[in-house]
């Protein structure tokens, strides 16, 4: 029963990372009117794990990164018995960003162009240095904290203060400067000091479950509530159906969502950006068939849902003998290091990959592990087991890049899910270069942490539950036969449909990619202004 | 709690997390009996009167000592057997120890939330990146050949 039919200028599906950015950044240099749709609902701040004192045990619930566990009503089923690594997203306002480590690095300029570096993969149709002002943008806007210099990069203007090492970075510091070893202070969406409504970092640790100070900067603390006040409008619970072309299909004519109470509402616009990243996107398009698109909306190039990437991590742990107070800070903030993150000649696989520092676990969770692990053992040496770990451990994840293969892809399942979509499976496998990238990372790092004196090093990769970057399924490009959309993020098959999230991406990198989402998302936005007004001034 | 529960039970709670000192609490006395402790409490007495053979003659009073090597053997004999439950048992009373607040304090645990202040980071000092700064400048380029 269609119950409303409105009209707008532009109509996003998605608030998280993608849809967060291109709203803000359209509703801060227009007048235009504009409407978000997103599926799932709000996370409140006041629910979140670390709001009580069990917070080790309730993150395993309702705000786990595994969405079979967290049982979230919005959340749409995938089929990942297929692939070695399972799928993590999250769906809410925010987005992902909700339950993201807030670590936020630029790609690098030689990520956009792997082909004509290495003569591998494709390059992007755009370069670092169309980018770079989004990125001085969003990390103003985001307040990214962090030290500038960094020799990895072409200079970046401004950071807030960086998010201290703490006696666990600082040892883990002089590991890499005594191998020679790149390193850096993470660049981090977390304030080290108050600002506005949101409170500075309290180091409790556990950012990955939402974080009750509104210290990190996900997409719905930061984002949505600046664009709320520039009048867009953020619909929730609102499940997009369907996408209704023109009468010759040459573009978007509405979008149809579902309310909860199943009535549908018919959005008209001139413009429509889909956002929902790496698998929900594919999901939508691939779902909607028409008679000039039987295989999906603007997928006449085959390619909408191939080419995913996932970056496969890896996990390396050891422990010291000194109490370095390892558990305290934000989780997934420390380091970064990319002495490997490009092409060496010398090494058996190509680009390469980014070690990011961790923050070890709470005293549950470092016994929970020690018990799987038989570092701990319950009976008389208990305590002292667990002595020996507890601020005591160091650990790393390596994020290995993983390149294009159209083998690896999200297709449709027969079967339809609870919202009435054909549900989305994934088809991946771990490359052989990816495979050469993890084996190098994990010895990279055991290499790490035996130098520094730890003991008990482990390492494991592929690490299962990590498939939170979900990149390349609508990748951009110039040519429309080898692409989805042109480097303005529109589908070359549609005049009006654009897409913003990390299905545009060619190539991964190995850096978390929520930072180049939003950059690209506002990116997009001022092409998207600039169409719709020609006479409008970009100003940055 | 230890008077709810049977002797076997007791037994195997305290094997596996004795006291932190002769004054501490032993795991029948940290366990919590609340809604999830029954379940746990009655899923474990429905499998051990099903298939164990220990609780059974430790109960009757056959054997009221048990050495560690019986207690290692149950729990082995769980995990291996029955592993959702183990691991659901397992998670209870490691949760039950580290909220305990005596034993948080014993061990000098940092604070956790909801505490409104939070955990200290010292400020770090950034000449510890100097090293990083002086590989570039005689590298002559940015580290990692990123053209």
């Amino acid at each position: 029963m269609t119950s409303e039919e409105l009209e707008y200028d532009v109509a996003i599906i998605g608030s998280g990372s993608g849809g967060g950015s291109l709203a803000w950044r359209l509703s801060e240099t227009s007048t235009l009117r504009i409407i978000c749709l997103e599926q799932g609902d709000y996370a409140l701040a006041s629910s979140f794990p670390t709001n009580f004192e069990d917070w080790e045990i309730r993150k395993e619930s309702a705000y786990s990164y595994n969405p079979k566990v967290r049982n979230n009503l919005a959340d749409y089923e995938v089929d990942d018995s297929q692939s070695p690594i399972k799928i993590a997203n999250y769906n809410g306002v925010g987005g992902s960003t909700v339950l993201f480590s807030g670590h936020f690095p630029r790609m690098h300029p030689s990520d956009f162009k792997v082909f004509e570096l290495d003569g591998i993969a494709n390059d992007w149709p755009i370069s670092y240095q169309d980018l770079a002002p989004y990125y001085n943008l969003i990390e103003k806007f985001v307040e990214v904290s962090g030290l500038t210099g960094d020799p990895a990069y072409p200079p970046i203007p401004s950071l807030s203060p960086p998010v201290p090492l703490g006696p666990m970075g600082e040892m883990l510091a002089k590991g890499f400067n005594e191998l020679g070893w790149h390193w850096w202070p993470s660049y981090s969406a977390i304030n080290t000091s108050n600002r506005n409504s949101r409170g500075k970092c309290i180091n409790l640790g556990p950012c990955n479950s939402g974080c009750a100070q509104g210290a990190k900067g996900s997409v719905d603390t930061v984002y949505w509530p600046k664009s709320l006040a520039n009048g867009v409008e953020l619909r929730t619970l609102a499940q997009v159906t369907k996408l209704n072309l023109n009468h010759n299909e040459s573009a978007v004519e509405s979008v149809v969502y579902r309310n909860p109470d199943n009535t549908e509402v018919v959005i008209k616009a001139k413009i429509f950006v889909i956002a929902c990243n790496g698998i929900g996107t594919p999901r939508l398009l691939l779902s909607n068939k028409t008679s000039r698109f039987k295989s999906g909306i603007s997928n006449s190039s085959g390619l909408v849902g191939k080419n995913l990437m996932l970056h496969p991590l890896g996990y390396i742990e050891g422990r010291v003998e000194k109490n370095v107070s390892s558990s305290i800070g934000p989780q997934g903030c420390c380091i970064l290091s990319q002495e490997f993150y490009e092409t060496d000649k010398e090494r058996d696989f190509y680009r390469g990959f980014t070690i990011q520092v961790l923050r070890s676990s709470g005293p549950i969770e470092t016994t929970l592990r020690g018990l799987e692990r038989r570092q701990i053992s319950f009976g008389p040496t208990f305590y002292s087991d667990f002595k020996k770990r507890f601020n005591k451990t160091l650990s790393f994840s390596v994020i290995a890049e993983d390149l294009p293969e159209e083998s690896n892809q999200v297709y449709l399942k027969k079967q339809s899910d609870k919202f009435g979509i054909p549900i989305p499976a994934i088809e991946y496998q771990i490359s052989e270069n990816t495979k050469r990238i993890l084996s190098f990372a994990t010895r990279s790092g055991k290499r790490l942490l035996k130098h520094i004196g730890a003991k008990d090093v482990v390492a494991h990769a592929p690490i299962s539950f990590a498939g939170w970057h979900l990149m390349g399924t609508a990748r951009m490009g110039s040519s429309a036969r080898s692409s989805v959309t042109d480097q303005n993020g529109k589908c070359h098959d549609l005049e009006n449909l654009y897409i913003a999230d990390g299905s545009l991406f060619v190539t991964s990198g190995s850096v978390n990619p929520a930072l180049t989402i939003q950059a690209l998302a506002a990116y997009i936005a001022d092409g998207i202004i600039k169409r719709l007004d020609p006479t409008h001034t970009i100003r940055l | 709690v230890s008077q709810l529960l049977d002797q076997a039970f007791v037994a195997l709670l305290d094997y596996m997390i004795p006291p932190l000192d002769p004054q501490g609490l032993s795991g029948s006395q940290i366990w919590q009996h609340n809604e999830l402790g029954i379940e746990i409490y009655i899923e474990y007495s429905s499998l051990a009167r099903e298939n164990l053979d220990f609780p059974k003659t430790f109960a009757d009073g056959r054997e009221a000592v048990v050495d560690s090597e019986r207690f290692l053997n149950l729990l082995v004999y769980l995990q291996c057997n029955h592993g959702k439950f183990y691991r659901r048992f397992v998670r209870k009373l490691v949760g039950d120890v580290f909220l305990n607040q005596r034993i948080q304090r014993d061990l000098l645990l940092p604070v956790s939330p909801p505490f409104p202040k939070g955990n200290n980071l010292p400020e770090t000092d950034w000449s510890i990146l100097e090293p990083v700064y002086n590989r570039r400048r005689n590298l002559g380029e940015a580290i990692g050949n990123n053209k």
